[in-house]
């Protein structure tokens, strides 16, 4: 009974804290690390969202969804997708400043490791439906940002990432010649430069996108993590009914033109045999649909 | 031994005091009198009587007393102003069907009125020298009566219980919807969401007891024009009645049936009102209270939304706030509110104008802005085949033609959500979006048509969008002393 209540507070923190604001907007507030063991244990069972941001996380899924297919309702938030934005907490948690603190070096990396763990859990969408449902969700990871923030005053300066600076740092503003600086940082880069995960934390980073195959697609234009074709992808494609609605999700992203490029580029890497051409056909399909809108 | 004698043609001198003749030659007192065995048969009697005619000439003269022969027994009795022998004639036919016996007199000897067997009526062939009250004297018997107790014919309709009828049910046209304090606010959202004329008080009653501290309240609705699909629900729900009425003043339970025609009888306050239950006593009202459109009371829940940001901490509430969208409906809308012609298309509205009716040209209002023409009329702007057509969802919102507003909410709620532009006209736009144009900038056609300088394109003002979107952004929490304390993984 307490196992089960304390799943389903989780679950309200996630959905109140997390997922309302990555469909709809707003701030995000990670919860602290969930690791894990205790992710893979909640989503054993149905998961509920609060019923203050219920109709409004449905209300942002339904109207993704319905920017590739008319859909009159989308499932409720699955398994794997309880279990994907955990990841995303997690991830997000590795590059809290406060994880490290004097004897934590190996923390985010240990974060991340269970990142990888949950990613595992989750697998690939094992219908076009599900692969739609994760897009709903997840579609507008790529716009998550973080303000960092950093203040400088005569003897020093400091900065602060995705936290509000102490008052105390502002006062006296004209005697202690205090300038605040406000600096929007995307996703791709949260990860200090200097961190030895860095790496890690992009790799876990591109099994987040490759778990929602829609949304990989719709986002290969961006810098980091390239884009790159996973089994997901290829299967989401190999479908016809898959192969339009990723076509439509490319063509309808910000960029369709570097679209062409990037997949091309993709291609390149997959190796041979049949998947590189089906990679290719697909990349040369979008050309020719741009081609012709234009 | 005979008591009575008839009274024959052109007699003109009659044995029982105040007893005279009419213009017809009927013996008639001032007052007309019922003697009735029970209660009950005088309750048939006003049953039959109310149902054929109105009791409103009898009611300032009508006086029930309860009456004891010298025997103990106790019978009813129902005075009146006999006024003439037609009402006489009325009043004595229905007292023979509800089995009461008919006299006439003036004071305290009334004597049988007249049958078939005496045309013009009885005369007492000797008057009994009496002190009692009251003297009747019939073709069967002769009795002196005491008078027991006065009864009030109100209460006495008051007390009477309505009979199941299932048939009992009104046009619907108005009806008074009485429910408990906690269905109340739900039944003005149900009303209100569903575009039902109604208005709404609260009325209340001293507590019913020493033990309660708080007075009966309910909530009182009158509603016009009640749907039909509705009545199941409002009937069966408990802790709602259905009530329609019966006159001035009066409503009977749905499904019930008063005994008495309640219209015939004017005993009720019309600026009161008295709720005739099934089951338990009637409920009055001696003062209706004051009933106010549903419309200036349905929730304002969603407004929460356009509250300032520095007006405080917004509740949860506002949370449950859903933006506005458009959606195919199935519902016929045959009138085009407005028309939309965008700039591509306005040169055939130019040539449509050579074309168009005097009355049109004059009835037919256009504003012109960055996006197109924008067409509105007295009689809607059907008269023009072209552009894309709105219907009218408020005096001051168009929607586009075979869409729907959903949530299905009152139109001066989504037009109090856009603001309440009174200056503006709303154009809701398929994607979403709303468009306003200035009211100011609407003029007729054909001032339009023969002036250029009308056709300066005028901005058109877009609305703020309900369905704008934030950028989501991370906000990082200190962690404390064991950040990693909850997180483990599987082994």
């Amino acid at each position: 009974m307490k196992e089960a209540r304390a799943k389903i507070l989780l679950a309200h923190q996630l959905g109140r804290q997390v997922l309302a604001s990555l469909t709809g907007g707003g701030g995000i507030e990670p919860l602290p690390p969930v690791g894990s063991a205790r992710a893979i244990a909640a989503v054993e069972d149905e998961l509920p969202l609060p019923d203050e941001v219920a109709p409004r996380i449905r209300l942002a899924r339904h109207r993704v969804a319905c920017r590739l297919c008319p859909l009159d309702r989308l499932p409720e938030l699955g398994r794997a997708e309880w279990l994907m934005g955990l990841a995303l907490n997690d991830l997000l948690q590795a590059t809290n400043p406060d994880l490290v603190g004097v004897l934590g070096r190996d923390r985010p990396r240990r974060l991340i490791e269970m990142a990888h763990q949950m990613l595992d859990a989750a697998g690939a969408p094992a219908t076009i439906g599900e692969a739609l449902a994760r897009h709903g969700t997840f579609s507008r990871l790529g716009e998550v940002r973080r303000i960092d923030t950093t203040v400088s005053w005569w003897v020093g300066s400091a900065t602060f990432r995705g936290q509000h600076p102490p008052a105390r740092l502002s006062v006296w503003p004209e005697l202690r010649r205090v300038r605040s600086q406000e600096e929007a940082v995307n996703l791709a880069a949260m990860p200090p430069a200097e961190a030895a995960w860095r790496d890690e934390w992009l790799a876990c980073l591109a099994r987040l996108y490759a778990a929602s195959p829609l949304t990989d697609l719709a986002a290969v234009t961006r810098t980091a993590p390239t884009f790159q074709w996973t089994g997901a992808s290829l299967g989401l494609t190999r479908s016809p009914l898959g192969r339009r609605l990723a076509l439509r999700a490319v063509e309808r992203s910000a960029e369709p033109r570097r679209a062409v490029g990037a997949l091309a580029e993709a291609a390149r890497d997959v190796g041979t045999g049949p998947a590189r051409n089906h990679a290719e056909g697909f990349a040369a399909e979008l050309e020719s649909i741009l081609h012709a809108r234009t | 031994m005979a008591i009575l004698e008839r009274v024959a043609v052109h007699q003109t001198r009659l044995r029982v005091p105040g007893l005279g003749l009419d213009a017809r030659g009927v013996a008639l007192g001032a007052r007309g009198l019922v003697l009735f065995p029970s209660l009950d048969r005088l309750v048939a009697f006003l049953a039959v009587y109310s149902r054929e005619q109105s009791l409103e000439p009898l009611i300032d003269s009508l006086r029930i007393e309860v009456v004891r022969s010298k025997l103990g027994t106790r019978e009813v009795v129902l005075g009146f102003a006999a006024g003439s022998s037609d009402r006489m004639d009325r009043v004595a036919e229905v007292a023979r069907v509800a089995g009461g016996f008919t006299f006439t007199g003036t004071m305290r000897h009334f004597v049988q009125y007249r049958d078939l067997m005496a045309p013009f009526g009885y005369d007492a062939l000797e008057i009994t020298a009496t002190d009692a009250p009251l003297a009747l004297y019939h073709g069967t018997f002769s009795q002196v009566y005491e008078i027991d107790r006065v009864v009030d014919l109100s209460r006495l309709i008051l007390g009477l219980l309505p009979h199941a009828d299932p048939d009992a049910v009104g046009d619907g046209s108005r009806v008074w919807v009485l429910a408990e304090p906690g269905l109340g606010p739900n039944l003005v959202y149900y009303f209100t969401r569903s575009q039902i004329d109604a208005e709404v008080g609260i009325v209340e009653w001293p507590p019913e007891s020493s033990f309660d501290d708080t007075p009966l309240r309910r909530y009182l609705f009158l509603v016009h024009g009640l749907p039909s699909r509705m009545r199941p629900l409002l009937g069966q729900t408990p802790g709602i009645g259905l009530f329609d009425p019966a006159g001035p003043g009066v409503a009977v339970e749905r499904g019930f049936r008063h005994p008495v025609t309640l219209r015939s009888i004017p005993i009720f306050d019309p600026q009161g009102l008295v709720l005739f239950r099934g089951k338990g006593p009637p409920l009055q009202i001696d003062q209706l209270p004051v009933l106010a459109k549903l419309t200036s009371l349905q929730r304002a829940d969603v407004l929460l939304d356009r509250l300032p940001a520095g007006g405080g901490r917004v509740g949860p509430q506002v949370e449950l706030t859903v933006p506005i969208r458009l959606l195919p409906g199935t519902a016929p809308r045959t009138a085009v509110g407005a028309t939309f012609v965008p700039n591509a298309e306005l040169g055939l509205l130019r040539r449509a104008t050579y074309v168009l009716g005097r009355e049109t040209l004059r009835g037919t209002q256009v504003a012109i802005t960055d996006r197109g023409a924008f067409l509105t009329g007295r009689q809607g702007a059907e008269a023009l085949p072209i552009g894309h057509f709105y219907w009218r969802y408020h005096p001051q919102i168009f929607v586009p033609s075979g869409l729907e507003v959903v949530p299905n909410v009152a139109p001066e709620l989504l037009f109090s959500m856009l603001g309440s532009p009174q200056d503006q006209l709303v154009f809701l736009q398929s994607d979403g979006s709303a468009l306003g144009v200035a009211r100011s900038a609407f003029v007729p056609l054909d001032e339009a048509v023969v002036q250029a300088d009308k056709w300066a394109p005028l901005p058109a003002a877009e609305l703020e969008s309900v369905l704008e979107i934030e950028t989501p952004t991370v906000w990082l929490e200190p962690l404390g002393v064991r950040p990693l304390g909850g997180a483990k993984p599987v082994t």
